[in-house]
């Protein structure tokens, strides 16, 4: 199971790429692989006040919802509108062009409280 | 057959709750996402529960497009939304729930099917495991299948037909002939039979027994869920507008006026936020609720009656019960 280590992580499975200040989020292959083929995702509206912990996106598979969280606080500046036409794009490549939405954090230091790779890594089941 | 045990051998952590009384599905599925969010985490729980009639869809889905909402009202059938994914099901007093809730490490959807068809084997009844998770006897559906994810845990359940309507079944879920456009998910129409109709002598209790004893041998003994726990708040988000209503995905409908102009209408988060009157983009002033906003100011716009847009909307099926 691939878990990038420039990566940081959440214990509900979504991955976060700081990119020069900006956040980009999604879903890690464990993540998908358990959802199987998706059919459907929801994404907040650009320019949503988000906590660290609110509810803010839903993807689905065949009749599995999953809910996706706020890995931090901030602004959502962008969504990946073409998941709504393709939501395989996830499956597909769940680290690059199967990204969710980008947050542009109001508490940085929410960053340094994620998980690294190695400890994402340790909450997967064995292999 | 999965006879994988990856969830066992690691104590005896799911309890039973076995409901005797009918349940109001509402607060069933609130007690279901109530435990899914259990701080304590560490429970399991295997729930089985009869409600009352209920057409209940999938969290993302368009009840104008799923269920017969015509019939629902006339029929005093209460309209619930779950919160796991997949297609809208009909509830009788002739179903048995059967929901579980688990932690998401370990778990596999295969090995709970296999669970539940060993549980039916053990009655004579030749279950086995369908398409998404459905289980079948004969090529015939006898329950769905539905999850639902949350941070580190898993809702699994579904709905067995043991002696339910199925005229009532059929006729909850027609599919009403409404003009739209959406990506919300669709439900997908499936032959059903009731057990009852393929062994006669069987009864709810009896299938509860055997998946209670099967449910043993994966995860020892069950002990009972004593205590439930204040489900008040769950409740009554499920039971909003909110959640009913408003939680359908964004989609596009469309009506024509009596003087044969085309109005094409976009509805999201439960409002009406764009409107095109023959291709023309029409001012809406406000965003209104849909379908039972204010609409006077497309209506003067249109120059037609106050009123006349929202009668027109019911007129064509786009109503909330």
């Amino acid at each position: 199971m691939q878990v990038p280590e420039d990566l940081k992580y959440t214990e509900s499975h979504e991955w976060v790429r700081n990119e020069e200040g900006l956040c980009k989020v999604g879903i890690t292959e464990f993540a998908q692989s358990q959802l199987a083929d998706l059919t459907f995702v929801d994404l907040p509206e650009v320019g949503a006040s988000v906590s660290a912990g609110d509810e803010v996106a839903v993807v689905e598979s065949v009749k599995a919802a999953s809910d996706v969280y706020a890995p931090l606080s901030g602004e959502i500046v962008e969504v990946n509108d073409a998941l709504s036409d393709a939501p395989e794009k996830i499956n597909e490549d769940s680290f690059g062009e199967g990204w969710l939405f980008v947050i542009r954090p109001s508490e940085p230091g929410e960053l340094d409280g994620l998980l690294d790779a190695a400890a994402y890594r340790g909450l997967l089941p064995e292999e | 057959m999965a006879e994988n045990t990856t969830l066992s051998g690691v104590g005896p952590f799911v309890k039973l709750y076995a409901a005797s009384e009918i349940q109001e599905v509402v607060r069933a599925l609130a007690l279901e996402s109530r435990m899914l969010e259990d701080p304590a985490g560490e429970e399991g729980l295997l729930f089985c529960w009869t409600g009352e009639r209920a057409v209940v869809m999938g969290k993302n889905q368009n009840p104008w497009r799923e269920c017969n909402l015509d019939f629902i009202r006339e029929a005093e059938c209460k309209l619930a939304r779950r919160i796991s994914g997949g297609g809208t099901v009909y509830h009788d007093p002739g179903n048995l729930n059967i929901s579980w809730i688990l932690p998401r490490d370990g778990y596999r959807a295969e090995q709970m099917h296999g669970l539940m068809c060993r549980a039916l084997h053990a009655l004579d009844i030749a279950a086995e495991v369908g398409n998404g998770g459905s289980l079948l006897v004969a090529g015939k559906k006898i329950s769905g299948s539905a999850f639902c994810y949350r941070k580190d845990r898993v809702l699994h359940h579904g709905t067995l037909l043991v002696d339910a309507n199925l005229g009532e079944l059929r006729a909850a879920l027609a599919h009403p002939k409404m003009q739209m456009e959406t990506h919300a998910v669709d439900s997908v129409p499936a032959a059903v039979v009731n057990l009852k109709t393929l062994k006669p002598e069987i009864n709810k209790t009896q299938i509860q027994e055997s998946l209670v004893k099967e449910a043993e041998k994966v995860f020892g003994p069950l002990q009972k869920l004593e205590t439930l726990p204040d489900i008040e708040k769950e409740v009554h988000q499920l039971s909003s507008d909110e959640w009913l209503w408003a939680q359908t995905p964004a989609f596009s409908g469309q009506l024509t006026l009596h003087d044969g102009r085309e109005i094409a209408f976009k509805v999201r988060k439960g409002k009406m936020i764009e409107c095109r009157v023959e291709g023309e983009q029409a001012d809406l002033m406000v965003t209104p609720d849909f379908p039972a906003g204010d609409y006077a100011a497309l209506e003067k716009g249109l120059a037609v009656d106050t009123g006349s847009v929202r009668e027109l909307l019911m007129r064509n099926g786009w109503l909330k019960i």
